[in-house]
């Protein structure tokens, strides 16, 4: 999949193949943009809302994937791939997100001020998981979380995945394993500390087993 | 799944590793024969294993069943892409904007830089040109000269290390206490500054002769004058128990500088447009320095004020206050005794309060100076006070003591004030109700207070291309212990600054629900035309989420650089100090911000292409460094002042 985009958002220069558009054609680009988020905008918003949990930021960076597909659009060079580029985009701008949240000290918003973030079981019932699943999901780093989620939640093909993730097959394919594997063990680790929060045995619900980051991905 | 890969031969740690990753990749594609039978067989007598193949598949499945039920995207997400594509397709059609006409505090006169080692020679050109080069306008009378710029020009080179220089060109002011109450100014330029990864080894800031000042207590913060002829000082008195003084006090010279026989500023005539002109009448001769300076201690006897003319509402104070307050109980507006010790040339003209905050301010033309403050006794709230340059005393005009000031947006004061609100949004405020922040401004001349509705939060600060604003998103509360309002719950956000916008059809295309258009003055109404690029759907950013016990935020004069200082938690005179990126086009914090939470005294000072502040003293007896970020386009670097004994406090 490599070489299949360019600009801001690809991990490869163009190689070849014909262009979408050889000129910068803000008509077209426009229109291309809307049938785009015609067909994809409710896919982007999801995996942005499950990669962030914040329905309001989702919206906002799908706007903002949108924008910059726009400003990209001449970087596509096949409209086939356009979906991967779509998500490529979103993954990118996701975890732009993600990082300039720990840059600024981000805590996250406990709902008792005024404003509109959403509590964190609304978010629970908006994604429709199971609290040990998402809570897991958020332990796992935040690529191999991206890496589950396209693959199993959204359809990406094997190719579709690594051109989102910016990575080769052989990397997309490992990093799924890891973030299975990830899974796996955080999910265990919520259901350990779930079980001895019920049963009294832990009086520091707060330290759950294996608390923290999993894995190496970030 | 869908997500199938090529394979290719490997070598295992383990039989169970193999396994695992197998069982992963199968769910994907089918694996070929042989290692399909390979891992069966290993699964079959593999406990563990299987039950990893059994929690993959089952993860895997609660996931997919996800697949149908996506979460519903809101309504008007195409119509708020679609203005947003309209403006980057205008803004790419666009020329650039120019920065900002702001002239900075402290813009250098001299055309091109000079090495550090070079400032010293320099200084007897600083004394002439003193005040003019510090404020960053030519004083009438005392302009640049060309022998000023040939003397410049024709110091020796610096002779200081160059390691990986950054040519900036960096103005400031800093004083340090000394121990009887000495107070020494400096002023130097900076040149050059270092990268990152060499600012260690970089060449300390050369302390240039001080300039002597004698207070009775050490300041607390100090304010420079747009003509850079005055200071406000702002005294850190606790110990007299007596509350704090608030000082103007001419700009010294230093020693061997020309004093002026009459080292009184005269009273500055009120100008009359908000340009960048001096605070001088044409032909009035400019208040000139006195090379030292001695502020008197004595806190004089209090004299009424005079009622504010404005429509401050005073609302009872939820706490602490016996009896209902008026501005004379406020101890500030005095006419000073003839007795007074302060001798000429300083004003004392506040006294028995506590300051509050940092965000005491010249006017941008000088004319006034606003701050917040509270009644050294008496557990009452702060107030809004103004002081019009050339005045006697500084004056309340708002009474409640729920107020603060904020900032200024051109000539309009900024303030917040403290309301009840039965029922705030959110959870945990909905049943009793609480307090949070409302906004106004007031005319400094005429004393109107016009409601901001709409502005969200407790003091805003707004960038100056008013698109864009600092403000607590959250409740509020009255600390006992410091007769102040302080944010409860909530965050510390940048948003959108809806005050003083015109509307515009593509604003009126993104606006958010809910957010109304202020009733803002005419003056205030100062949109840039880049107002409209900015994309208020993606904001607020949330700079600090939970406590904040205090806070202190300021733009620099372009609109892009943020500096944003939080109080520590458990001992607010310290604190962190960040430096953030704005993105003009988006309003958003870009990532990896040049600086990211330095320790920092309160009281920096940001523009012109620097941020300035002091490290606090440290335990082992060193004195505060004062830091210098600077920036040129893209390019960051910093430089400091070895430590000295004493407590630095950065003249903003």
């Amino acid at each position: 999949m490599v070489g299949e985009f360019s600009g801001e958002f690809g991990a490869a220069s163009i190689r070849g193949g014909a262009r979408v558009s050889d000129a910068w054609d803000r008509s077209t680009a426009g229109s291309f943009v809307e049938e785009l988020f015609a067909k994809h905008h409710g896919e982007i918003y999801a995996y942005l809302l499950r990669m962030l949990r914040d329905t309001e930021l989702a919206a906002d960076l799908t706007q903002d994937a949108f924008v910059k597909a726009y400003r990209n659009y001449d970087a596509l060079e096949k409209p086939e791939n356009a979906r991967a580029w779509l998500y490529q985009i979103a993954h990118r701008v996701a975890l732009d997100e993600l990082r300039r949240r720990k840059i600024v000290r981000f805590l996250p918003w406990t709902g008792e001020s005024r404003g509109a973030a959403p509590s964190a079981e609304h978010l629970v019932m908006d994604l429709r998981l199971s609290g040990d699943l998402q809570r897991a999901l958020e332990r796992i780093p935040e690529r191999q979380r991206s890496a589950l989620l396209l693959a199993e939640l959204h359809d990406l093909t094997g190719l579709e995945l690594a051109a989102a993730l910016g990575v080769s097959h052989v990397a997309a394919r490992a990093l799924l394993t890891r973030a299975r594997e990830s899974l796996r063990q955080a999910l265990a680790a919520e259901r350990v500390a779930d079980a001895a929060a019920d049963t009294g045995r832990s009086t520091d619900s707060s330290a759950p087993p294996a608390a923290g980051r999993l894995g190496r991905d970030r | 799944m869908s997500a199938s890969f090529p394979r290719r031969p490997r070598s295992w740690n383990s039989p169970h590793d193999r396994a695992r990753v197998r069982t992963s990749e199968r769910l994907d594609a089918p694996l070929d024969a042989d290692e399909a039978a390979w891992l069966d067989a290993h699964l079959a007598d593999c406990g563990g294993c299987r039950a990893v193949a059994a929690a993959y598949e089952a993860q895997r499945l609660e996931l997919r069943t996800l697949r149908d039920q996506g979460p519903v995207p809101p309504r008007d997400l195409w119509a708020r892409t679609a203005a947003a594509i309209e403006r980057e397709a205008a803004g790419s059609a666009a020329p650039a904007r120019s920065r900002g006409s702001r002239v900075p505090l402290l813009r250098r006169v001299r055309p091109s830089p000079i090495p550090l080692g070079a400032l010293s020679g320099v200084l007897v050109v600083a004394v002439v040109v003193g005040a003019s080069l510090l404020g960053g306008r030519p004083s009438p009378a005392i302009a640049p000269t060309a022998s000023a710029v040939v003397a410049l020009h024709s110091q020796a080179p610096s002779t200081a290390p160059r390691l990986t220089p950054i040519p900036v060109t960096a103005d400031l002011g800093w004083m340090r206490v000394g121990p009887q109450g000495q107070m020494s100014v400096y002023f130097s330029t900076v040149d050059e500054v270092c990268a990152s990864s060499a600012a260690r080894d970089c060449a300390p800031i050369e302390e240039a002769t001080p300039r002597n000042v004698t207070l009775p207590e050490p300041p607390r913060s100090v304010v420079l004058s747009p003509t850079a002829s005055q200071l406000v000082v702002v005294e850190a008195n606790t110990s007299s128990g007596t509350g704090g003084t608030v000082y103007v006090v001419p700009v010294p010279t230093p020693p061997g500088g020309a004093a002026s026989p009459t080292p009184v500023p005269p009273p500055t005539p009120i100008p009359t447009h908000t340009g960048d002109t001096a605070t001088s009448a044409p032909g009035t001769p400019p208040p000139t320095p006195t090379p030292h300076v001695t502020v008197g201690a004595t806190i004089e006897p209090q004299v009424p004020p005079p009622s504010p003319t404005g429509s401050a509402v005073s609302p009872t104070v939820p706490t602490g206050s016996a009896g209902s307050p008026t501005p004379h109980d406020t101890p500030t507006p005095a006419t000073p005794s003839p007795a007074s010790p302060t001798p000429p040339g300083q004003r004392e003209i506040a006294s028995n309060v506590v300051v509050v905050g940092e965000t005491a301010a010249y006017s941008p033309d000088g004319t006034w100076f606003a701050f917040s403050a509270r009644p050294a006794q008496g557990g009452e709230g702060p107030d809004i006070y103004i002081w019009r340059s050339g005045d006697a005393r500084a004056e309340p005009i708002t009474t409640d003591h729920r107020s603060v000031f904020s900032g200024w947006l051109d000539d309009q004061i900024l303030g917040s004030r403290a309301v009840f609100e039965p029922r705030l949004d959110g959870a945990g405020e909905s049943a009793a109700g609480g307090f949070a922040g409302r906004s106004f401004v007031i005319d400094p001349n005429t004393r109107t207070e016009t409601p901001l509705d709409g502005v969200p939060g407790w003091r805003p600060t707004v960038d100056p291309t008013r698109r864009l604003a600092i403000y607590w998103d959250g409740s509020l509360e009255f600390d006992q212990a410091t007769s102040e309002w302080r944010p409860s719950t909530g965050r510390l956000v940048i948003g959108r600054w809806p005050g003083a916008t015109t509307p515009s059809p593509s604003d009126d295309a993104t606006s958010e629900p809910g957010t109304a258009r202020p009733s803002a003055p005419a003056s205030a109404r100062t949109t840039p035309s880049a107002s409209s690029s900015v994309a208020p759907s993606v904001l607020p950013d949330i700079l600090q989420g939970g406590a904040v016990r205090d806070w202190e935020a300021r733009w620099d004069e372009t609109g892009t650089r943020l500096a944003v200082w939080i109080a520590d938690d458990s001992d607010p005179s310290f604190g962190r100090l960040s430096l953030y990126v704005v993105d003009p086009a988006t309003g958003r914090i870009t990532a990896d911000p040049p600086l990211a939470g330095e320790l920092a005294l309160p009281g920096y000072s940001i523009g012109d292409g620097r941020l300035v502040w002091a490290t606090p003293p440290r335990q082992n007896g060193q004195g505060s460094r004062v830091k210098v970020l600077a920036w040129t386009g893209t390019s960051f670097g910093s430089v400091e002042t070895a430590p000295g004994n004493e407590q630095a406090v950065v003249i903003r």
